[in-house]
Parts: structure tokens; C-alpha cells; sequence
């Protein structure tokens, strides 16, 4: 489904990505963890094609990604989310996820303003798909509702509403439980269940440990730019390695 | 378009068609011109700006392009007006795609300095190349547009084109802003990140809005060409229009379309209201815009719109200038 073969970062001489290598399966929970600094984001950000490799290679299937722009990385199936949240404040809740549709539709500035009657049956059905998705995570009833206007843990459901109405195969959770409540992080979790009993594989970067350790198939664990730990949450957990780099052990 | 939008319009298509017989003095009729002509550049402006988050300091570039296509392929080459001006239009565009590809891959402020770039190389062009638009002198006889043999050939008949030309495309333009397409443009202006992860292009529907905006002004120029008959390098194809543009669409509201059209009128107006001060009124010009920005600074539809909010119980607070167009 994604693999990163020795995949690196460097930013002015520092490595804040070096030889990571992990890979996730279809149907999936994967968590990447380590402490802060460790550089998740920079992973998630080198999947996704927001930043350029500096050495590796990034594959889905037969695929290449790295090289290629984000844009076309969502078009192979790879949305995410973000840990600052990037909802489209001014717009609606349903706007929103319809952005999160945009490659499911064709017509171009030409049909959008003589709207063509292609281009309204196109944009009925965007709005369908959006609404399927506004159902999935809950928010249907807030549809009409600017973004910003929602709390919190709401725009954090919007924008995975958002990645998932783009139909990818796998979506990148960048902390999706930060700065949720434990009732909101425990319904989070059953969502994300769903999501992967849906045939959605996840990739989730959170420091939420219970929540990646109740959720996630397998956890890679992350220390300054390199992989130290890979394996089923438990058997991680107890890796003296792991212990070391969040406790700062010797 | 929603039931309000609709009505809207309608109730905008009947004052565009009343407003030139209330008054009618051949002064005030064209001025009414000359709002709509610079209407339809700050519309195209207000898609670049207020949509996809983009400055563009040399607007007047693109309506010298158009402005000066018209009037050598007619003045000098005789050829058929309306071919002209379709002509004018594709230029704007074809030199706006040169200059976008390159700048619009950059995020960041590219596209401003390179526009004043354009902006600059077209005023001496305009001065320089004597043989080509007649230098200080400028080009003159260009002929009038005719409808069917019908000539428009009076202040009424001009306005009418105009503002014909005007609301349609303010349509297409409100039409466009709430669309796949609009609202990509609008998610781009908020995070670029966020927008091209969910699959948008993010460069090229920056050039697209980029194009799209210079065919707006040339079409605009060569409007103004065939309206005045006599063009030369004067303040309207140098800097100063280019900023004008700029005021009108901060003025009228950043992202609300109907807000060109009245930031265009306000300062339209304003500057011809100003010319009897003389050298006092690109001050008093500077100071009326200070104000408007300390008192409106969501613009002009942005305050009419906090207006009919506060009517409202529950009113959101500093509502941001996007949400009017939308509703």
C-alpha cells in the first residue's frame, strides 16, 4: 500500500529525517510515535510531497510518489489531515468536504461559468459524496454551517471528513486526538475502526499512548530522525529502547 | 445562484437599465461608462485577489495590451472591431500566461513584483515604439463599434454595451466563485498545503484566475478604445490605473464580487468629483481611502453586510468578507 525505503531529510545539515523505513498494509492501523522533535511531521510532510526527499524512496504498489507534487500524491490515493488544522475557516462544513471531492470532479472555469448542465449534475454529485462522508463522521447535521464556527473537536472530524470524501486508500492522521477530551478521543478511536473496516488503511501519528496502543495493528517508533522500534504495540512498549528515548534513559 | 442572489441581480440588471435616463446629461452618462468599463477590470481582479489570495500591481498592463490591440489592429490595419477586441483579449491573456507559468509555481509574492515588471516594460513600450502605437502622440481614429449596422455611437448606446457586458460577466464571475472550481480558489487562499493534499492543482488554477483576470482587463481596454476613439500613454496604461484597480477591489470588499462593481463606482466617481481640487486630489484621494479603510476595512460590501447583520439576533462577529458573495 506505502512504503519509505530508507527514506531521508536533511535541513541545513541536520537530519531530521535518516533511513526510515517502514511499510503499511492495506487495511492497516499504523501509528508512528517517538517523542517531540523526532520528526513525524517531516515524515508525513515527505509522504505527501509537501517537502522534497533528500535521499530514499517513497512507493505505493508500483508506484514512485516522492518527486511527485502533493496534488498528485492525493491522486494516488493518499489524503491526511493536520496537527494545526487546516479547515477552510470561511467556508461551509459542506464546502469543505466538497473540496476534499475535487478530483472526483471534471469540469473546468469554462463549465462553471456558463453552468452547464454537466456541470450541475457533476455538482450534485460532489455534494452527495460529501454528505456521505459529513455522515460518516457524524457532522451531516452541521452541513450548512461555516467551518469555523464549529468547536474544536469538530473541525478535527471535518478535516477527516474532508480527507476521506477525496475516497483514498489510505489517509495520514497527523495527532488527530490533540486537545480532545477523553469521551471524544475514545469515539475518535471507534471512528477510526470504521474507517479501516471501511478497507481505509490509516497511518496516525499521536502521543495520545492509549489510544495508539488500543487502536494500532503495529507502531514504529521514532528517535531523532531513525527508526528504533517497529513491531505490535505491546511487544514495542516493553523495548528498552523505546523506554530510553521517551524516559531518557541510558 | 440562490433564490437571493437572483433576486439581487435582477434588482442590479433594473437599475443598470434605469439609472442612464434619470440621468441624462452626456457627462454624467459617461462616466456611468467609465465605471463600467473599470467594473469589469476590478471584477477580473477581485477573482485574482479576493479568490485565489494572489496581488497583481500592473492590471493596467493588461488593459494598455487590450486597449492599444484594439486600437492598432482597427486604426491602422482596418480590421473588423468585434475580431479586434476578441483579438485584444487573447493577447492579454497569451503575455499574462508568459509571465504567470514561471511566477505562479512560486508561492509567495512573485506574482506582484513580476506584474510591476509588466507594468513598467509596457509604459515604455507604449512611449518607445513610435511606429507601432504612435509614441506621446498616441493612436487615434478608432473606429466605433456597431451592433447590425446599428452604430453605438452615443454616450446611452455605449453605456448599454458596457454595462451589458458588465453583468454578464459579473454572472459568470458569481457563478464561477460557487463552483468546484470557486471553491478550490477559495481553499487555496486559506492553505495551499491543505487544498493541494486534497488533490487541487494549486499553481495551475492560479494561472487560470491569473489569465482569466488579464482577459478581463483587456477586454476592458479595448472596450475603452473603441469608446474614446483616441488612446496614448496616459495615466489609465501606466502605475497609477494599476493601483486604482487595486483600491477598487479593497474598497469594494476583497471577495465579494458585487463589491467591484461598487468600489469601482466610489472611486470612479470619487476621482472625477476630485479633479476640481486639482493637484489636491490624489491627497484628498489618499485621505478618503484612509478613512474608508480605518471605518471599512472588510470594504464597502463588508459593511453593508454588518449593517443588515446587526439587524440580525446573534450576529457573527467581524464576519470575514468571503461569507456575503456566498449566501
Amino acid at each position: 500500500m506505502l512504503a519509505l525505503h530508507e527514506v531521508r531529510k536533511v535541513f541545513g545539515g541536520l537530519a531530521a529525517v535518516n533511513g526510515v523505513s517502514f511499510a503499511v498494509a492495506e487495511d492497516e492501523i499504523k501509528a508512528l510515535i517517538g517523542p517531540n522533535g523526532a520528526g513525524k511531521t517531516t515524515v508525513f510532510n515527505l509522504i505527501t510531497g509537501v517537502l522534497p526527499l533528500t535521499a530514499g524512496r517513497i512507493t505505493s504498489g508500483e508506484r514512485r510518489l516522492d518527486g511527485r507534487p502533493p496534488h498528485a500524491v492525493a491522486g494516488c490515493g493518499i489524503a491526511r489531515t493536520f496537527q494545526n488544522l487546516q479547515v477552510f475557516a470561511h467556508m461551509s462544513v459542506l464546502e469543505n468536504v466538497m473540496v476534499g471531492c475535487h478530483r472526483q470532479g471534471r469540469r473546468g472555469m469554462v463549465a462553471a461559468a456558463l453552468r452547464t448542465p454537466g456541470l450541475l449534475a457533476e455538482e450534485q454529485k460532489l455534494q452527495a459524496a460529501a454528505m456521505g462522508a459529513l455522515e460518516f463522521v457524524g457532522l451531516a447535521d452541521r452541513a450548512p454551517e461555516e467551518a469555523s464556527n464549529l468547536p474544536f473537536g469538530r473541525q478535527r472530524l471535518l478535516e477527516l471528513a474532508r480527507a476521506l470524501a477525496a475516497r483514498p486508500r489510505l489517509v495520514l492522521l497527523d495527532e488527530p486526538a490533540a486537545g480532545l477530551n477523553t469521551h471524544e478521543t475514545d469515539q475518535l478511536g471507534e471512528l477510526l475502526r470504521k474507517v479501516r473496516a471501511s478497507g481505509i488503511a490509516l497511518l496516525l501519528v499521536d502521543h495520545d499512548m492509549e489510544l495508539v496502543m488500543d487502536i494500532s495493528d503495529e507502531v514504529v517508533v521514532l528517535d531523532r530522525g531513525e527508526v528504533i522500534a517497529q513491531g505490535p504495540p505491546r511487544q514495542v512498549q516493553r523495548e528498552a529502547r523505546v523506554l530510553a528515548a521517551y524516559l531518557g534513559e541510558d | 445562484m440562490g433564490a437571493r442572489a437572483r433576486y439581487g441581480f435582477v434588482v442590479a440588471a433594473v437599475l443598470v437599465a434605469v439609472l442612464p435616463l434619470l440621468l441624462s446629461n452626456g457627462y454624467y452618462q459617461s462616466v456611468l461608462v467609465f465605471i463600467g468599463i473599470n467594473a469589469i477590470v476590478a471584477l477580473g481582479l477581485n477573482l485574482l485577489m479576493g479568490y485565489a489570495g494572489q496581488i497583481s500591481l500592473g492590471h493596467a498592463a493588461f488593459h494598455a495590451m487590450g486597449a492599444y490591440a484594439s486600437g492598432i489592429l482597427t486604426a491602422t490595419y482596418h480590421v473588423n472591431p468585434w475580431l479586434a477586441m476578441a483579438c485584444s483579449v487573447v493577447f492579454a491573456s497569451a503575455v499574462a500566461l508568459v509571465v504567470g507559468v514561471p511566477t505562479l509555481k512560486l508561492s509567495g509574492h512573485y506574482l506582484a513584483i513580476a506584474t510591476l515588471g509588466v507594468g513598467m516594460i509596457v509604459s515604455i513600450v507604449l512611449v518607445q515604439w513610435v511606429s507601432l502605437t504612435g509614441g506621446t502622440s498616441g493612436l487615434t481614429d478608432i473606429p466605433t463599434l456597431s451592433v447590425a449596422g446599428f452604430p453605438l455611437n452615443s454616450d446611452l448606446r455605449y453605456y448599454y454595451l458596457v454595462w451589458g457586458v458588465c453583468l454578464l460577466l459579473t454572472l459568470l464571475s458569481i457563478n464561477l466563485v460557487n463552483s468546484r472550481f470557486g471553491r478550490a480558489l477559495r481553499a487555496i487562499h486559506v492553505s495551499e498545503v491543505a487544498a493541494a493534499t486534497c488533490g487541487v492543482n494549486v499553481a495551475r488554477l492560479k494561472l487560470q484566475v491569473f489569465v482569466l483576470s488579464a482577459a478581463y482587463a483587456g477586454l476592458a481596454g479595448s472596450l475603452y478604445a473603441h469608446y474614446v476613439h483616441f488612446i496614448s500613454p496616459e495615466r489609465r496604461f501606466g502605475f497609477p490605473f494599476s493601483i486604482e484597480a487595486v483600491v477598487m477591489v479593497v474598497l469594494g470588499g476583497l471577495g465579494n464580487i458585487w463589491g467591484s462593481l461598487l468600489g469601482s463606482g466610489t472611486v470612479t466617481a470619487l476621482g472625477e468629483f476630485l479633479r476640481q481640487f486639482g493637484d489636491y486630489d490624489v491627497a484628498a484621494f489618499g485621505l478618503i481611502l484612509m478613512l474608508a479603510m480605518i471605518f471599512l476595512p472588510q470594504g464597502i460590501s463588508g459593511g453593508l453586510a454588518r449593517i443588515t447583520l446587526r439587524r440580525r439576533p446573534a450576529p457573527t462577529p467581524a464576519a470575514p468578507p468571503q461569507e456575503v458573495a456566498h449566501r
